[in-house]
This record gives structure tokens, sequence and C-alpha cells, in this order.
């Protein structure tokens, strides 16, 4: 392989792959970049065995040249050091070439490095899966759908199924839920156009946090790719393909109560703050519990922690229907609730002290948040 | 590529080869009665065979998925390794994560898990957890030098291979070719027939200065031609329990032997200095009194008195 290619193009691209890229790989050969170049493009390619980051450099972009091909080839690159060494040096042009005996010269008019290269032949077959069935989605919804349940997913490995997102997809709509078996967040979304067919895969939470991380804030429309055992997203140059959970994720749709004995409308942000308050002294002493009560006409955050002193939050309803009723619940997965919900009213909706109640935004019926009371004695 | 495994594993391989034509291969099999890195050389054969899609005789050995097998660089071929002395809690919990997971570039995933009798207990139990109930399509491989010390609980969910011994003369070469000392590699092997045992032997300083006193001793008594009782006093030390009385009578057993058979290979020095000092019937008759002195030993006799008996007797001998 020679090439020499555009610096600025190069630092995108590699800084884009290099995210799926970690130190401690279980496959030695994957702490290299694959680099491959052929007539008309540059291919990259970074992979934990779990994540796959592939983007592509044309060699000629608006009728500029970005690639200058004098031989194709595959390199794999030292991820580790490349992307240091290409935003380092200062040129506008790289030179890239594969020297026999096993090292790669990268070179600017003024600098040079020879790198020893990682065996071509170790590295994985990654077959992006493009012939699945796919749907468009904006990718702000994307990341709205992430933001709202990806905290819920559980983050230990004693139920591994539980530690992604689990996504359904049936007609003209995709629905994503995750859960930890003490709260769950769902989120329907409405799709534009309805989809022919219908399919249900369990996405890492892993993987979202890096979609997150790569999803750029400039809205754009990302293509997904449902396979059965990996999922593709999509957009511009990007391609983004993961592993997914195996296992049959728990029947979630029971869980979700839908009549209710009290329901109570109030203030977000005063909400979230008088129980912000009120786990301050929980938070160390106990398991961060909080009480609602909630009688005729007012609210009450309480907390008591023996050891540390008491705390009493009174809040004004902005309406309540129903029983009096006195909860609680972990003040963590309450504000982490609130959080992911947007609006400036939410509804919090009972059927019981001891039975899992829900919150929604009040202008948003799209996402639910709900949550396990904590029994206390 | 199995004609290799035909030729030094028969049983093991038709065992292998039949399930694998039959697609029966059991979900956990578990190997022992070799080193660790010939156990894992096989169970990676046994992935290749699996995995290999060039047409013909499987694995091929050639191609990209096979050659990335064996180096250990296959996305859906996990190896464990302990970590440190033993094989950790949180390695399985990794291990489960992984496999958890759908596979990268295949539809079924493996794992070895090489010197598996050194999980912890929690990594044991952690294991149990899902090599009973795998969620894909999963075959595990564990590697074992001794199967006692492996939980019976583990034992009785995997299929157990014993793959035979290597032969005494080949494990000694093959010893050396991996850089061992070659005359310590010797004494070693006519000790142990456990692999681990005689890597530790081989460099171990005890063991180092009973070889020295014991070669020490025999170039007193049949080079220097001291008195018996006078050379005993050099090996004397070595024998204060029974055990490793018995350890040395082996030893000098072996030396006699190959000087009565006035082998050259492996160079042993010292049997080479006796071999120039007495001829085979004196060789024999050394032998001859050592079988009488291990059958005291074993019959309970003092080990000093017995000791001073078989060095009298050889008085004796070398005087008629």
């Amino acid at each position: 392989m020679k090439i020499s290619i555009s610096r600025q193009h190069f630092i995108k691209a590699i800084s884009t792959v290099s995210k799926a890229i970690t130190s401690k790989s279980v496959l030695p050969v994957l702490s290299g970049l694959k680099v491959e170049v052929d007539a008309t493009q540059m291919t990259l390619t970074g992979s934990n065995a779990e994540l796959t980051i592939v983007t592509h450099i044309p060699c000629i972009e608006n009728e500029q040249k970005i690639i200058d091909v004098q031989e194709p080839g595959i390199v794999i690159l030292p991820a580790k050091y490349v992307l240091e060494i290409v935003k380092k040096v200062q040129d506008e042009m790289i030179q890239l070439e594969k020297v026999d005996s096993g090292l790669i010269r990268l070179a600017t008019a003024s600098s040079e490095f020879q790198l020893n290269d990682l065996a071509v032949e170790e590295y994985p077959v990654i077959q992006l899966i493009t012939d699945q069935p796919d749907f468009h989605i904006s990718s702000n919804v994307l990341k709205t759908i992430i933001r709202q349940t990806l905290f819920c997913a559980s983050t230990s490995e004693s139920r591994p199924i539980l530690t992604g997102v689990h996504f359904i997809l049936e007609k003209n709509e995709l629905l994503a839920v995750a859960t930890d078996s003490y709260r769950l967040a769902q989120k329907v979304v409405p799709l534009p156009k309805a989809v022919d067919f219908s399919k249900n895969i369990v996405i890492p939470a892993k993987t979202l946090t890096e979609l997150m991380k790569v999803l750029e804030d400039e809205e754009k429309i990302v293509t997904i790719y449902f396979g059965d055992n990996k999922v593709l997203f999509t957009w511009d140059d990007i391609y983004l393909q993961s592993r997914l959970l195996e296992g049959s994720y728990p029947q979630t749709n029971r869980l979700i109560p839908t009549e209710f004995h009290t329901e109570v409308t109030i203030d977000h942000s005063a909400l979230f703050q008088a129980i912000d308050r009120a786990s301050l002294l929980a938070r160390e002493a106990s398991n961060n519990v909080v009480n609602l009560n909630i009688s005729a006409n007012k609210i009450e955050v309480t907390s008591n922690s023996p050891e540390v002193g008491q705390v009493r939050e009174r809040l004004t309803p902005a309406n309540l229907l129903g029983e009096p009723l006195r909860i609680t619940f972990n003040a963590r997965y309450a504000l982490e609730a609130l959080r992911a919900l947007d609006g400036d009213a939410v509804t919090i909706s009972f059927v019981g002290e001891l039975r899992p109640f829900i919150i929604r935004s009040k202008n948003d019926e799209k996402v639910t948040q709900l949550i396990l009371p904590v029994h206390t004695y | 590529m199995w004609n290799k495994w035909q030729q030094t594993q028969p049983i093991a391989t038709r065992i292998l080869q039949n399930s694998l034509a039959k697609e029966r291969l059991a979900h956990a099999l578990l190997f022992h009665g070799q080193p660790l890195a010939i156990q894992l050389e096989l169970a990676r054969t046994v992935i290749q065979a699996k995995l290999c899609r060039t047409p013909g005789a499987r694995p091929c050995g050639m191609c990209s998925t096979c050659q990335r097998i064996m180096s250990g660089n296959h996305p859906d071929v996990i190896t464990i390794e302990a970590d440190g002395a033993s094989i950790k809690k949180d390695q399985i919990q990794q291990l489960q994560h992984d496999l958890s997971q759908t596979s990268f570039e295949t539809d079924e995933q493996f794992y070895i898990l090489v010197a598996a009798e050194t999980m912890t207990i929690q990594a044991a139990n952690s294991l149990l957890k899902f090599l009973e109930e795998p969620t894909g399509k999963q075959t595990a491989f564990l590697l074992v030098s001794n199967p006692t010390k492996v939980l019976p609980t583990i034992l009785s969910r995997v299929q157990i291979l014993q793959l035979l011994p290597p032969n005494q003369q080949q494990r000694l070469t093959e010893m050396v070719h991996q850089g061992l000392d070659e005359q310590r590699a010797f004494y070693a092997n006519v000790l142990t027939a456990d692999y681990e045992r005689l890597y530790q032997l081989v460099g171990d300083e005890e063991f180092r200065k009973m070889i020295k006193d014991l070669e020490l001793y025999l170039e007193q008594l049949e080079v220097q031609k001291q008195a018996p009782v006078i050379a005993q006093i050099t090996i004397e030390k070595w024998c204060q329990k029974r055990q490793s009385a018995l350890e040395i009578i082996a030893l000098l057993v072996a030396v006699y032997e190959h000087a009565f058979h006035q082998r050259q290979q492996p160079i042993v020095t010292i049997s080479e200095k006796i071999q120039t000092q007495l001829d085979r019937q004196a060789c024999q008759q050394r032998l001859q009194q050592l079988v009488k002195l291990e059958k005291n030993l074993r019959a309970n006799a003092l080990v000093t008195l017995a000791l001073t008996s078989y060095h009298i007797a050889l008085m004796n001998g070398s005087e008629a």
C-alpha cells in the first residue's frame, strides 16, 4: 500500500473508529485499526469484538482530491499511537506506505514514523449486515430514546439479559424498554412510515452509550438494520455494528398498571428539588429511601435517618385525584426517572402502597417511568 | 491436522472425530493427562474442525479461520488463563458477559479454561451457573492437569476425555527440546509422571542439591573407590524419611540401569564415569542389591539400618 491523504479527513475518521477500540482487548489484533484502500475510497475499521465502527473516506470529494492512491492495500495500524501521531504532525498531507519488512511508514514533509504492522490476516472478518431489514429514524429521536431508557438497564451481570435495552419494532411503532427489576423505563415512538416486518432485539447498554458519543449534535437520518444476532446503525459514512444480548427478555407489558387509585399532577422541578433535598440525609445513612405522603390536599416528602436527622418537604399539587396514600421509595430512582422526563409538569399514578407507581410527563404520554416502592417496617 | 493426533492420541481422536461427524459434540469437554499446552492445541483443533469452512478434510489448518483460532485471535473463541495462581471470579464474570452476547463472526461461541482446576471456589460456582444453562450455542473446554481437584459438580456436567500420557523417552526429548537441562530432566523424569511436578522439580533448588549429593556419592563410591559405608554418609541426609529414601533408590536404579545398558543418550555424566569403572556384571549386582533394599524399605525396615546393610553387601560383593 502506498497513499497520501489529507490530514484533516484522516484525523476525523480515525477519531471516529477509535471509539470502538479498547486498550485491553480480548484479541491482541483488535488493538489495531484496520485501514483498507482501494481505487475509490479508504475504509477504516475499529472493533473491540463487541462493537465495530466502520467509516469511509472517498478518494475524491467535491471534485477535490483527498486521497492519492499510488498502490491499494490493507494495513493494521496501532490505534493507541496513530491518532496522537496524526494529530501532532504538522503538514496538510500524510503519506502512508507499507514497507516490505512488516513496517508501515507514516510520513509528512518533515516527520517520519516507522510503525510495526500487526498481522492483517489475524484481523477478524467483519460482515456489515446491510442485507437485513432496516428502517429510518432521526438521530435526535434516537438519542432521546436512549437518554430516557438506558439508565434503567441493569449493571449487574447476574441476569445478563437485563444489561441491555429491549427494542421491539412492529408495524408503525418502535418500543424501547429497559429495566433492572427495581424500576423500568419504556418509550413508545410512532414511526412516520410503517415497516413490513416485526422484530425484537436486546442491544447491550455499552453499545448505546458509545452510540450516543459517536452521534453528532447535528440532526441526521439514521438507518437501523435489525439482524438476528447483530444490529447496525448507519448515517453519513459511519457504520456502527454491535452484537446483541442473547436470551429472551422478560415480558414487561404486563408490569405497567393501567388502573390507579391515586393520581397526582405536580410541578416537575419542584418535585425534583424536594426529593433531592429530602434525600440529602438519607443518601449516606440508609438505602437512600424517602417517603411520600399524600393526604387530602397536600403532599409531603419526608425522610428519617435516625443517626443524622429528619427532613420534611411540603409540596402543593396542581391536581390530586383519589385516595390518600403513603409510599416509600428509593430517591435515586425517582430523581433519575424525573431527569429523563421533559416538560413542566409530571403525573404520578399509584395503585397502592406496595404496588409499583408510574411517572409520566403531563404533555408526553409516550414515556413511562415505573418504580417499585421499598417495603419498610 | 488430525493425523498428528491420530498417532499420539488415537482413542481421544476417534471419540472427538466421531462426535464431530455426527454433530454431537458435548457442550462441555474436560481434557486431562497431557501438559496444558498440548491440551490447548487439541481443544483448538476441535474448534477449527467446527469452524473451518474449507472443503475437504477439516480442519485444513491453513485458512484464515484456522490460523486465527490457533493463534488465539478468533473473536468467537475465548481463552481464559489463570490470573496469577488461580482463575478468579471476575474472569469468569467477564466470560459470562462475553457469552451473554451473540457471537461476533460465526454463529457459535467457544471458551477454553486453561488449568481449570485452579479456579477459586467462587469462580467455579459462577461457572456452574452458565455451564448448566448456556444461553446460546456454546461449547466449553476445560483443560486440567489434575482432575481430582475439580469440583464434583463441574465434573458431573462435562464429558471427560483422558489423554494418553506421553512415554518417558518421548517426554524427555520434549523437555530437552524446551530448553531444560538434560541431566536434571533425566532425574526428574524418574520421579514423576506428572508434567507440572516435573517442571517444578527441574527448577527446584532442593532437588538440584539432592542430585549434586547423589552424583558426589556415586563418584566417591564407584570412581574414587571409597569404602561404601563411608560414601553412605554423603547420601544419608537425603534418606531421613522413607519416602525420600525410596526416591533416592529410584534414582540410583535409573543411573545403574543407564550404565548397565551402556546408553549414550541421554547424556548422564556420572553414568559414563561408572561405565568406565564397572563392568556389566558389577552393575547388575548393584541393581540386585538395590531391589533388595527397596523391598526391605517397603517392608518397613528401619531406613538407616537397611541402608547400611546395603552398603555392607556392596563391600562384601566387591571383595568377593
